[in-house]
C-alpha cells in the first residue's frame, strides 16, 4: 500500500515539474478588474448631493409623493454600489469616458447636465437613464453590440431621456396620477365596495398602465430622434443606429449561442457519460406558460415600440445626415479588448451573485470560443465545486436555477442535466474534466484553487495533499486560504 | 373536515394578504387589493406528482359568490396557468389529479353539501363538471373519514387511470348502509358512469380504497364488516370494475382457505392482464383487527378475479433468515410491524416500508391510573403507550421471495393510548397511532414507472453535532439504495419538509425575524 502511495507522489511530482516547463509558454488568461476606492466614492458622493438637491427642490401639492420616489431611486443606485456591482477599473472607466467624450465634444449642450455614466456589472443587455444624471450600462449590452458606434448609438438615446428630461417626467406624471383628487376619490370609493373591488381596482391599474406604457412607448420614439441627432455631431456611423435597432430584437440570445457540448465535457474513460444526465421531463399541462398571447395586448403592454417600427421611424432621419459620420469604431483595439474582458467578467459577476447555474453555463459556452482558456476552465471547476458543496447541504436550489418553461430550451436542458448528477457524478465529472485540462493550466491559481478542491470532494485526500503543496510553492502571494 | 397535512397550510401565511388602510394616507392600488388563498395541494399522476395548485379567493362578487383563481405550478414550481371562475362562497379544493391530457380537480361545498369534479383542458377551459349531492348523513361520514386514509403526496378521492380519465371514491351513507360510491371520468369523451355500491350491499359497513388500474380495470379494496362489533369481521375484498362501462368484473374475497390477504397496493404486469396484490397476511382464522398478521403476502389475479399463484413471506420463516423474529411476528428490539407502503419496481422486484411499534407500560399512565384509584376521578388514559421504533424495508424477487431485510435504527418516540389499551390488538394499536401521526414515516415519493422510489421519515438526534430533529430518506435509484438526511436545524424558526417530483423533497423554512417563508426543491443525494 504504502509502496503504491509513494510511486503515485514520484509520478505526480516528475508530472509537476514537467508541466513547469511547459507553463511558460501558456497564454495570460483574464485577471478581474482592479477597484478605484477613490473613484467610487467620488461618484459616491455626487450621487447623494445630487439626491439631496433634488429632494430640496421637489415642488408642487405631491411633493412629499415625488421625494419618496427619488428617495427609493437613490437608494436603488446606491445598493448597485454596496452590491459591488458599478466597474471602477480605471482603465474600462477612461475607455467608457472616451465613447462618451466624442458625444459630448459634439453636442456641448449636454454638458449642463451632471452625468454620471456608470458601468453596471449586469449581465443582461441594457442601459438605462435613471433621470438624475445616472446612466447605467450594462456590460452585458457592451459585450454584444457589433462596433462603437452602436454603443455611442445606445448612450445618445440614454442621454437623450435626460436631456429631455424623460425620467422625471414619468415621476411627475405618475404622482399627478396616482395622487390626484379625482384618481383618489374613485380609489377610495372602490375601497369602500364590498363587491368586486378587485376587479375595478384591475380596471383602474390597466387604464394608468396603458396610459403610462403608451407614453413611454411615445418618449421612447423621441429619444431615438433625438440621439440621432446627437450622434450626428460624433464622428460615428449613423447607419450603426439602425443595426443597433434593428439587433435589439436578438439582443437576449446569449453571447456564444450555443448548447453546451456537455458530452465533450463531461465524457471520461473512467468516468463516461450517462445517456440518464440528459433524461429530459415530460412536459406538463400541454407545455402552457403565463405569457401574454394576445398579440393586442401584448403591444398595449410593451414599454418600447416594436424594433422594425423603430428603425422604419429613424431611416429618414439617418438618410437626412447621409455621409455625416462614417466611423464604426474610434478606438477598436480598446473596444475588443473589453469585448472580450467583459465575456469573462459577466461570468466572474454571476458567480460572485452566487447564480451559479448561469454562471457555468456561460462557462461552457465561452470555452467553445476561448478553447482551453485557464481561467474558464478554473471557473467550470469551481462552480461544480461550489454544486456539489450546495447538494452535499441541500441547499442547491439557492444557487442553481429550477427548469422552467420561460427559460430557452437549451438552458433548460442544461438545468435538468444539473437536476440529473448524482453527488458522486457532479464530484467524480468535475475530478475529471479538470484532471484532464490540468496540463495547460497549471499557472493559474484559480485552476489549482479548483483542482485542490475538486479533490476533497472526490474524496481524494493524498491528492488534495500534493496540489496543496503545489498551490504553496507555486503562488508566492496566495489568494486563497486552504485549510492543511 | 380532517385537514390532510398535504393541503400546504403553510401557503396561507406565504400568500395571505390582507387591506390595512389607514384613513388620513393616500390610497395605494396595492394597500386596497386583498387575495386570500383558501387552501393549495399537490397535482398527482396515479402516484408521481406532476404539480401544485393554490386556490385563491381573488375577489368578492356578491353575497353568496366569490372570484377564485386556481393557480397551476410545475413539479419545479414555475406558474404555468391560471384559471379564474365565479363560485359559491363556500368551496374548497380537496384534490387535483392530472392524466397527460386534463387536469380534475374535487372541489367541496360544506354548506350547499355538494361535491363536484371540474376537468379542465391545457388552455383552462372546463371540458366537463359533475355534480354530487350529499345527504347529511353522507356529508358526516365524508367529513369524518376524509384525510385520515392517505400519506402526504397521494390522493385519497380522486385518481388519474392510464390516459383513459379519472376515477373517484368516496363515502356514502344510504339508509342503513355505510357505503361507496365511485365514478369514472372520460378525459377525451364526454362520458361518465358511476357505480354505487350500497344498490347490492348486504353488510351494513363497506369502505373502499383505489389500489391501482390494469388496461381494462379499476381496482379497490373494499373493507365490509356486518357490525360495529369485532365478531363480525372485518373482511377484506378486491373488486375490479370495467374501465369501459364500469360494470362489475368480479368482487373477491381476499380471505381462502390457506390465509387472508389484506391488500395494500397492486402491480400490473406488463404485458398481460394479470395482476398482483401485495400486503400483510394472516391466518384463515384470524381477525385481522386483532390479531398480529403472519408475514407478507402476494398474490396473482386474472382479470376474472380468479387468484393464479400465491407467495407467502412468514415472519418466522423466509423473514426470519435476515432478521430475528418471534413467533407471533414480533422482531427483537423492533416490536410489530406497520407496512406504510408496498411498491413494486420497473424490474419487478418489490419494496416494502414498514416502521416499528410495540406495547410499553406507561410510567405517566400508572402514575394517572393510581392517583385515579386514590382521588376516585376517571381517567381516560391507559397505563400504556405506543412505541415508535425502527423503520424497516423489505425486499423481494419478481416472484415475491424476499431477497433482502433492513433496519434502519431511530430513536424511539411514544405516544400515550388511550383507556382500554390494555385489551388492544397491535394492529388496532397501530391504527390508532397513525392516525394521531404518531409514527415517523412521511411519505413515500416514486414516479409513474416506479423506477425509483424516496422514503421520508423523520428522526430526533440526541447528542452530537447533529443534536435535533432531522428529515431522513431511503433512496431507490439504478437498484443501488442510499440513505440521505436534512437537518431541520436552522435558522429558520421551523423549517418542514414536503413531498415533491421523484428524487425531491420541498423543504419550507420560516425565519421568524423577517416574515418571511422560503420554499425550495431541493434534490436528495
Amino acid at each position: 500500500m504504502k509502496q503504491t502511495n509513494l510511486r503515485k507522489l514520484v509520478l505526480l511530482s516528475l508530472a509537476l515539474i514537467m508541466l513547469t516547463v511547459r507553463m511558460t509558454a501558456q497564454k495570460v488568461s483574464f485577471s478581474r478588474l482592479v477597484t478605484d476606492s477613490v473613484y467610487l466614492q467620488n461618484m459616491k458622493k455626487q450621487l447623494e448631493d445630487q439626491y439631496q438637491k433634488d429632494a430640496e427642490t421637489a415642488s408642487g401639492p405631491y411633493k412629499k409623493y415625488i421625494k419618496d420616489i427619488y428617495k427609493e431611486r437613490y437608494e436603488y443606485i446606491r445598493s448597485c454600489f454596496e452590491q459591488g456591482a458599478i466597474i471602477s477599473d480605471p482603465k474600462a472607466v477612461q475607455y467608457l469616458q472616451s465613447v462618451s467624450q466624442a458625444i459630448l465634444q459634439g453636442n456641448p449642450e449636454l454638458t449642463k447636465h451632471k452625468l454620471r455614466i456608470l458601468l453596471y456589472k449586469a449581465w443582461w443587455p441594457n442601459a438605462s437613464s435613471l433621470g438624475e444624471g445616472t446612466i447605467l450600462c450594462n456590460i452585458g449590452l457592451l459585450y454584444k453590440v457589433r462596433n462603437e458606434a452602436q454603443l455611442a448609438f445606445i448612450l445618445c438615446h440614454e442621454l437623450a431621456h435626460l436631456h429631455l428630461n424623460h425620467g422625471n417626467q414619468a415621476i411627475d406624471k405618475y404622482v399627478n396620477t396616482v395622487y390626484d383628487d379625482e384618481f383618489q376619490k374613485e380609489l377610495k370609493k372602490i375601497a369602500k365596495q364590498q363587491y368586486e373591488k378587485n376587479r375595478k381596482l384591475n380596471e383602474l391599474e390597466k387604464s394608468i398602465e396603458f396610459s403610462s406604457r403608451r407614453h413611454s412607448r411615445a418618449k421612447e420614439s423621441e429619444a431615438d430622434s433625438m440621439a440621432i441627432e446627437f450622434l450626428k455631431n460624433t464622428p460615428y456611423s449613423l447607419e450603426e443606429a439602425k443595426t443597433a435597432l434593428a439587433q435589439l430584437d436578438s439582443i437576449d440570445d446569449d453571447k456564444y449561442n450555443i448548447e453546451p457540448p456537455l458530452q465533450q465535457y463531461f465524457n471520461h474513460p473512467s468516468y463516461p457519460f450517462k445517456k440518464a444526465w440528459l433524461k429530459e421531463e415530460e412536459s406538463f399541462f400541454g407545455g402552457a406558460t403565463m405569457e401574454i398571447t394576445d398579440s393586442k395586448l401584448l403591444d398595449s403592454l410593451k414599454t418600447h415600440p416594436d424594433c422594425r417600427k423603430r428603425v422604419i421611424q429613424v431611416s429618414p432621419i439617418v438618410s437626412r445626415y447621409a455621409g455625416k459620420g462614417t466611423q464604426k469604431n474610434l478606438f477598436e483595439k480598446e473596444f475588443r479588448q473589453w469585448q472580450e474582458a467583459y465575456d469573462f467578467e459577466v461570468i466572474a459577476f454571476l458567480f460572485d451573485k452566487e447564480i451559479i447555474s448561469l454562471a457555468l453555463y456561460q462557462t461552457l459556452q465561452a470555452l467553445d470560443h476561448y478553447r482551453e482558456d485557464p481561467w474558464l476552465l478554473a471557473m467550470a471547476g469551481q462552480c461544480l465545486n461550489r454544486i456539489y458543496e450546495a447538494q452535499k447541504k441541500h441547499e442547491l436550489s439557492r444557487i442553481v436555477e429550477l427548469p422552467s418553461p420561460y427559460h430557452e430550451k437549451k438552458y433548460n436542458d442544461f438545468l435538468r442535466f444539473l437536476q440529473n448528477l448524482s453527488l458522486t457524478d457532479i464530484a467524480s465529472i468535475n475530478y475529471y474534466f479538470l484532471d484532464s485540462h490540468k496540463d495547460k493550466s497549471l499557472t493559474n491559481e484559480d485552476f489549482v484553487f479548483a483542482l485542490i478542491q475538486s479533490r476533497e470532494n472526490a474524496g481524494k485526500k493524498e491528492e488534495r495533499s500534493q496540489w496543496i503543496q503545489y498551490y504553496q510553492s507555486n503562488f508566492s502571494k496566495p489568494r486563497y486560504t486552504i485549510k492543511p | 373536515m380532517k385537514q390532510s397535512i398535504r393541503q400546504l397550510a403553510w401557503i396561507l401565511i406565504l400568500t395571505c394578504c390582507g387591506t390595512t388602510v389607514k384613513a388620513q394616507e393616500k390610497l395605494q392600488i396595492e394597500n386596497v387589493r386583498s387575495t386570500y388563498i383558501r387552501n393549495s395541494g399537490e397535482i398527482m399522476d396515479g402516484e408521481e406528482l406532476k404539480g401544485y395548485f393554490s386556490f385563491f379567493v381573488s375577489d368578492k362578487i356578491s353575497k353568496s359568490e366569490n372570484e377564485y383563481t386556481l393557480q397551476i405550478l410545475d413539479k419545479n414550481l414555475a406558474k404555468v396557468k391560471e384559471i379564474k371562475f365565479e363560485d359559491d362562497k363556500n368551496i374548497q379544493v380537496l384534490e387535483s389529479s392530472y392524466n397527460g391530457n386534463a387536469i380534475m380537480f374535487l372541489f367541496y361545498n360544506k354548506k350547499e353539501k355538494t361535491l363536484e369534479y371540474r376537468a379542465y383542458d391545457f388552455n383552462g377551459k372546463q371540458k366537463m363538471s359533475y355534480v354530487k349531492d350529499l345527504d347529511k348523513r353522507s356529508q358526516a361520514l365524508l367529513e369524518s373519514t376524509y384525510g385520515s386514509k392517505s400519506d402526504e403526496g397521494q390522493n385519497e378521492a380522486l385518481f388519474s387511470v392510464n390516459n383513459d380519465g379519472f376515477v373517484t371514491v368516496y363515502p356514502v351513507k344510504e339508509k342503513k348502509y355505510y357505503s361507496y360510491e365511485i365514478n369514472f371520468f372520460f378525459s377525451n369523451k364526454r362520458k361518465t358512469w358511476t357505480y354505487e355500491a350500497a344498490e347490492d350491499q348486504e353488510d351494513k359497513f363497506a369502505q373502499a380504497v383505489y389500489l391501482g388500474a390494469t388496461d381494462s380495470l379499476v381496482l379497490f379494496e373494499v373493507v365490509k364488516q356486518k357490525s360495529m362489533m369485532f365478531s363480525g369481521g372485518p373482511h377484506t375484498w378486491v373488486v375490479g370494475l370495467y374501465i369501459h362501462n364500469g360494470k362489475k368484473a368480479f368482487e373477491v374475497m381476499t380471505e381462502e382457505d390457506d390465509h387472508k390477504l389484506y391488500a395494500m397496493n397492486v402491480a400490473t404486469i406488463s404485458g398481460k392482464s394479470d395482476f398482483i396484490l401485495m400486503g400483510p397476511y394472516y391466518s384463515p382464522d384470524a381477525k385481522v383487527m386483532k390479531d398480529a398478521s403472519q408475514g407478507i403476502g402476494a398474490w396473482t389475479m386474472n382479470s376474472k378475479g380468479k387468484v393464479t399463484a400465491k407467495k407467502y413471506n412468514s415472519w418466522t420463516g423466509d423473514i426470519a433468515k435476515y432478521l430475528p423474529v418471534s413467533s407471533k411476528g414480533k422482531i427483537d428490539n423492533v416490536g410489530f410491524i406497520f407496512f406504510h407502503k408496498v411498491l413494486q419496481m420497473a424490474d419487478g422486484s418489490f419494496f416494502a416500508v414498514g416502521e416499528g411499534y410495540k406495547k410499553s407500560v406507561s410510567a405517566e399512565g400508572v402514575a394517572g391510573k393510581v392517583l385515579s384509584s386514590l382521588t376516585s376521578v376517571r381517567t381516560n388514559t391507559s397505563a400504556f403507550k405506543v412505541v415508535i421504533t425502527e423503520l424497516l424495508t423489505f425486499r423481494f424477487d419478481e416472484n415475491f421471495g424476499i431477497t433482502d431485510a433492513r433496519i434502519y435504527e431511530k430513536n424511539n418516540n411514544d405516544m400515550e393510548l388511550p383507556g382500554g389499551a390494555e385489551f388492544m390488538s397491535p394492529h388496532v394499536m397501530a391504527l390508532i397511532a397513525k392516525a394521531f401521526g404518531a409514527f415517523d414515516y412521511a411519505f413515500t415519493i416514486t414516479d409513474k414507472d416506479h423506477t425509483r422510489f424516496n422514503v421520508g421519515y423523520t428522526d430526533y438526534v440526541r447528542s452530537g453535532d447533529e443534536k435535533g430533529l432531522q428529515f431522513k430518506s431511503l433512496n431507490y435509484a439504478d437498484g443501488q439504495m442510499s440513505e440521505d438526511k436534512i437537518s431541520l436545524k436552522s435558522k429558520a424558526k421551523w423549517t418542514r419538509v414536503f413531498p415533491a417530483k421523484p428524487g425531491f423533497v420541498t423543504i419550507l423554512e420560516y425565519f421568524k425575524k423577517d416574515k418571511r417563508l422560503e420554499y425550495r426543491l431541493e434534490k436528495l443525494n
